[in-house]
């Protein structure tokens, strides 16, 4: 089932600027994992904005579930469907404690007390935010502070969850365990995740990659398609993720490795194999 | 460098105070105030200090919290102490050289005087320092809501004071990093005439400011994909539950506020 449908999407700031989409068409399946990478200036995180109607675009359309973004009078509606993920942690977290934070959509909707009481602590649970319900934003960590961001996403229980370079200012430890969560998600709840990235090592997890350059589409599909496609990336201005490089190094000099095998654990236990066998 | 800036002074407790309503406490220190500075008759004074004792006993805060924000408060104590010491012309001289005299009504009209500033020093640092700077929010959120009726928008007006409060210790960071990197490029705070110390500062707060718009309007994203519309049919996650205790406290000083008010009719002072 299509979750979300961009036909024909345009899109500029100001009248007088220039194009910032051109002709976007995209369609994303229910429960799919998708990453948009593109290098800075490509246009992709004006694109995540449209997802919930935060950006409306100037001809074409964008279909949340079948309701149009154009309408002001569905925004509200799209906007429960649809949880984002911000860039800087520190700028969206508007509660004074975890779990304010984490009730701000609910009360934003009129959520009753009782019921919201027990979504705060669900979500809480999930996100293995467990005793640190009463910490403040400022003595978390960067990993921390994102999955509470998160946690207030999923309280809402949307269907789509967007990540807008979420991970692009954790450091290493952080960006893993916030990418843990969000696979879980995907995984366990069946939930339609979108993340703009321009770390590809973390595009190489999701179901399907779209490339953009320039506030266009410039390639759609499986990762490990996309990755091994060296023009695409060179037009792109991407560096394919090392494992990639390596595993074609490897072909290179005659070592029998399939492209297919893209996680780092795969890699290392098949070079252990021929090792052995060598 | 910026460890000793204390942002509501707020002293972690379960004491009686603490426990107690942050609209009680706000009324409490409400009636307290109007009513010490409306009569000047000892009775007055007697009972403001009966009731900052007990609230002090109640409060549990050890003295040196009080003495730590108290530096500039004893200025300006003294400041009042001995402008009536020497401004004040009643009674009988007590002390007299060739360029001032001292008299016993100054002596009674300062000591008077900065009892009260102290008392009501002490009173209002209770509040501050029983009641964290959100729950404090949340008591006059709800106090302001009669204001409500006269177009002053309350919810707005609360909701800016708690992002304002949430963001304190994320500029004070900030402004930590941004010296270390004026520093790091060769800046001097802290030699140098005071013109040129306060010259260095302009390099701090312009990228402040830069930083803080920047983090306003992705705070303001974020609060609209989160789906804020304003304060109409919000629901609140933290509940104020008024208890007995808050009404008796409230009872308590609104008895004051009535013995003050028979003795200034009655005093005529």
């Amino acid at each position: 089932m299509e979750i979300i449908q961009m036909n024909n999407v345009y899109f500029r700031y100001r009248p007088s600027d220039k194009l910032v989409l051109k002709n976007i068409n995209l369609t994303i399946q229910s429960g799919e994992w998708v990453s948009i990478v593109g290098h800075n200036g490509s246009g992709k995180s004006t694109l995540a904005k449209f997802m919930n109607a935060l950006f409306t675009p100037i001809e074409g359309q964008v279909l949340v579930s079948g309701l149009s973004t154009s309408n002001v009078n569905n925004h509200t509606l799209i906007r429960r469907k649809v949880a984002m993920v911000f860039q800087n942690p520190d700028n969206q977290i508007v509660g004074p404690t975890v779990e304010d934070d984490v009730a701000f959509g609910l009360e934003n909707c009129g959520v009753p007390y009782e019921e919201m009481v027990q979504r705060v602590q669900e979500s809480i649970n999930k996100m293995g935010l467990n005793g640190l319900e009463l910490s403040e934003p400022h003595r978390l960590s960067g990993g921390q502070k994102q999955r509470v961001a998160l946690a207030g996403a999923i309280s809402m229980n949307p269907k789509i969850l967007v990540l807008d370079e979420a991970t692009s200012m954790l450091d290493p430890t952080g960006r893993e365990e916030v990418i843990r969560y969000v696979q879980k998600l995907n995984r366990d709840e069946n939930m339609t995740v979108i993340t703009i990235t321009h770390d590809l090592k973390e595009a190489v997890l999701s179901d399907r990659m779209v490339v953009m350059k320039d506030g266009a589409i410039i390639g759609n599909g499986l990762p490990s398609a996309l990755l091994t496609n060296k023009d695409l990336l060179k037009q792109a201005r991407l560096r394919q993720p090392f494992i990639y490089e390596l595993v074609e190094a490897l072909t290179c000099r005659g070592v029998p490795i399939s492209v297919g095998q893209i996680s780092e654990e795969e890699l290392v236990k098949t070079l252990c194999k021929l090792q052995q066998q060598m | 460098m910026l460890d000793h800036v204390i942002i509501g002074q707020y002293v972690p407790g379960k004491s009686f105070v603490h426990r107690m309503d942050p609209r009680a406490k706000l009324i409490c220190l409400m009636l307290f105030v109007v009513f010490l500075f409306i009569s000047r008759h000892p009775f007055v004074l007697i009972g403001g200090l009966i009731l900052t004792t007990t609230a002090f006993y109640y409060a549990k805060i050890p003295l040196r919290f009080y003495i730590k924000g108290m530096r500039f408060i004893v200025i300006i104590i003294l400041f009042t102490f001995i402008l009536h010491l020497f401004l004040t012309r009643e009674g009988p001289a007590i002390f007299s050289t060739p360029i001032f005299t001292i008299y016993l009504g100054g002596v009674t009209q300062g000591g008077f005087m900065a009892t009260r500033l102290l008392v009501l020093f002490i009173m209002a640092s209770l509040l501050t320092l029983t009641t964290t700077p959100v729950a404090l929010t949340d008591g006059l959120e709800t106090l302001m809501k009669p204001l409500k009726k006269l177009g002053v928008p309350t919810h707005e007006l609360a909701f800016m004071m708690s992002i304002a409060l949430r963001f304190i210790p994320t500029l004070l960071d900030e402004t930590a990093k941004i010296i270390k990197a004026q520093r790091a490029r060769g800046a001097n705070f802290t030699q140098g005439s005071l013109w040129n110390r306060l010259k260095a500062v302009i390099p701090i707060f312009i990228p402040l400011f830069v930083q803080s718009f920047k983090r306003a309007e992705d705070l303001a994203t974020a609060m609209e994909a989160r789906g804020y519309e304003g304060g109409e049919g919000r629901t609140k996650f933290r509940l104020l539950t008024w208890l007995k205790k808050d009404t008796y406290a409230v009872i308590v000083f609104a008895l004051y506020a009535l013995i003050v008010l028979i003795v200034k009719i009655g005093g005529g002072n």
